[in-house]
């Protein structure tokens, strides 16, 4: 599933542009982190955000657009909650390994390149936007799916309804109450990644579960009818 | 292999009713006809629990096809969404041999007679969204047998093909011998013997003919 995944990003204009765009603005993203260290500017609020958006960014925009399928895959899998439950286990997945690729290619910088030896925000934001974040997107986006026709395969500027932006808000908020807690805890790192895998085993079946329920109920093919007729 | 009871189905302000129950055996080849926006359609994305507002229950293979474990052993195309527009015919089928969790060989010897039949080249490098209306129909129909299916839904599945795959499909269809179809059609469309004919008309399902070929 996770080539079908790949092929969604690469094969669709509309996917492919907002994939790399996500990309793109995950690099300026992680760069503002890096300058404004470097700077020795004391801007807590900003370098907490900064990271957030250099790897939760992509997350949600990922898992908005991931989202954006058109009625093939209820068709094929004829409601089977079998393959939606897989469907989502792999996005899951992938939007855990991108932050994971992330927070490597980053801490690498920041200590090859840079020097800096205290990753304790970029691992807040991983943690985070492994975890919590990824579930919580995921769940929050099978509410308000947005369609995109494949058939028809031209870029578009995908309005975003205002439940995405609430996810968007969502998610800050839940960044910067971990941020927080982790801030309390004084087990530092190590602590916080034991919660989030315990988070992981306790919660995650709960969520899948939920997400599976709204996919299905959003899936039919009548009243919604396709975009394109095709014959 | 399929019942129907007492169905009730809502589309906005469309209505479709089928007052009473009807059991459709192994092997049988159903025609669903009416007249164009009579609710064949609709009754077909019934049968595969794809129509939100609905009444009545449906079993396929003994079961609720509001639940799951019917699904592997059907087949369905009724529009270009039972394909993948991004992928090429053979990406497809094997997505789809996910989807059914084939084990095994992914083209079996119904898909092999169906692609000669029809005369379609699988191994095409084309996306789907490139191909044209009728080899998208003939490749729909090659991907619902995947997991050789009980059960086939199909709607008008002569539509769009050229004389030689019009004929190659009639003659496929008198090889699924063990297979049930459900397809919709105009009468006078297949030249396909079937077994037993139901008819929507002003909102409702009527079961007219039944014949034991």
């Amino acid at each position: 599933m996770l080539k079908y995944e790949w092929l969604i990003l690469d094969r669709n204009k509309v996917s492919r542009v907002y994939f790399y765009s996500s990309v793109g603005a995950s690099l300026v993203g992680g760069m503002q982190v890096f300058l404004i260290e470097q700077a020795g500017f004391h801007m807590p609020v900003e370098i907490v955000l900064a990271a957030f958006f250099a790897l939760g960014g992509p997350l949600n925009i990922y898992s908005i657009y991931s989202f954006s399928w058109e009625s093939c895959f209820a068709r094929l899998s004829l409601q089977d909650s079998g393959y939606f439950s897989e469907m989502v286990k792999t996005k899951l997945l992938v939007n855990m390994l991108y932050p994971t690729l992330a927070f490597m290619v980053s801490a690498s910088i920041f200590y090859f390149i840079l020097g800096q030896t205290d990753f304790n925000v970029l691992f807040v934001s991983w943690i985070y936007a492994a975890v919590p974040g990824n579930l919580m997107t995921l769940w929050l986006c099978s509410h308000w799916l947005r369609k995109v026709d494949w058939y028809e395969d031209r870029f578009e500027i995908i309005k975003q309804p205002p439940g995405h932006i609430l996810i968007v808000l969502a998610n800050i908020l839940l960044y910067l109450l971990i941020h927080y807690l982790s801030g309390l805890s004084r087990y530092g790192p190590a602590g916080l990644l034991i919660v989030g895998l315990i988070a992981w085993l306790l919660i995650k079946p709960i969520m899948v579960e939920a997400t599976v329920r709204n996919l299905k109920n959003a899936s039919y093919a009548i009243p919604t009818q396709p975009l394109h007729q095709g014959q | 292999m399929l019942s129907l009871h007492n169905l009730s189905i809502k589309v906005n302000d469309f209505q479709l009713s089928f007052p009473g129950h009807i059991r459709i055996d192994p092997g049988e080849k159903v025609l669903v006809t009416g007249k164009n926006g009579a609710g064949k359609s609709v009754l077909l994305y019934a049968i595969l629990d794809l129509v939100k507002n609905r009444k009545g229950e449906i079993h396929i293979m003994g079961k609720l096809n509001t639940g799951d474990g019917w699904q592997k052993k059907t087949g369905a195309y009724l529009d270009p969404y039972f394909l993948v527009p991004f992928l090429n015919p053979m990406e497809h089928l094997i997505y789809m041999g996910k989807v059914k969790r084939v084990r095994g060989a992914l083209v079996n010897p119904l898909m092999k007679e169906a692609t000669e039949r029809l005369e379609f080249d699988l191994f095409q490098k084309k996306l789907i969204r490139e191909l044209s209306a009728g080899n998208r129909q003939k490749l729909g129909i090659i991907s619902s047998l995947v997991g050789e299916p009980g059960l086939l839904v199909w709607d008008e599945p002569w539509a769009n093909l050229d004389a030689s795959a019009h004929e190659g499909l009639t003659a496929l269809m008198e090889t699924l011998r063990e297979q049930t179809i459900v397809f919709a059609e105009h009468v006078h469309a297949s030249g396909f013997g079937y077994s037993r004919r139901l008819e929507v008309e002003g909102g409702l399902v009527s079961e007219k003919e039944q014949y034991h070929l």
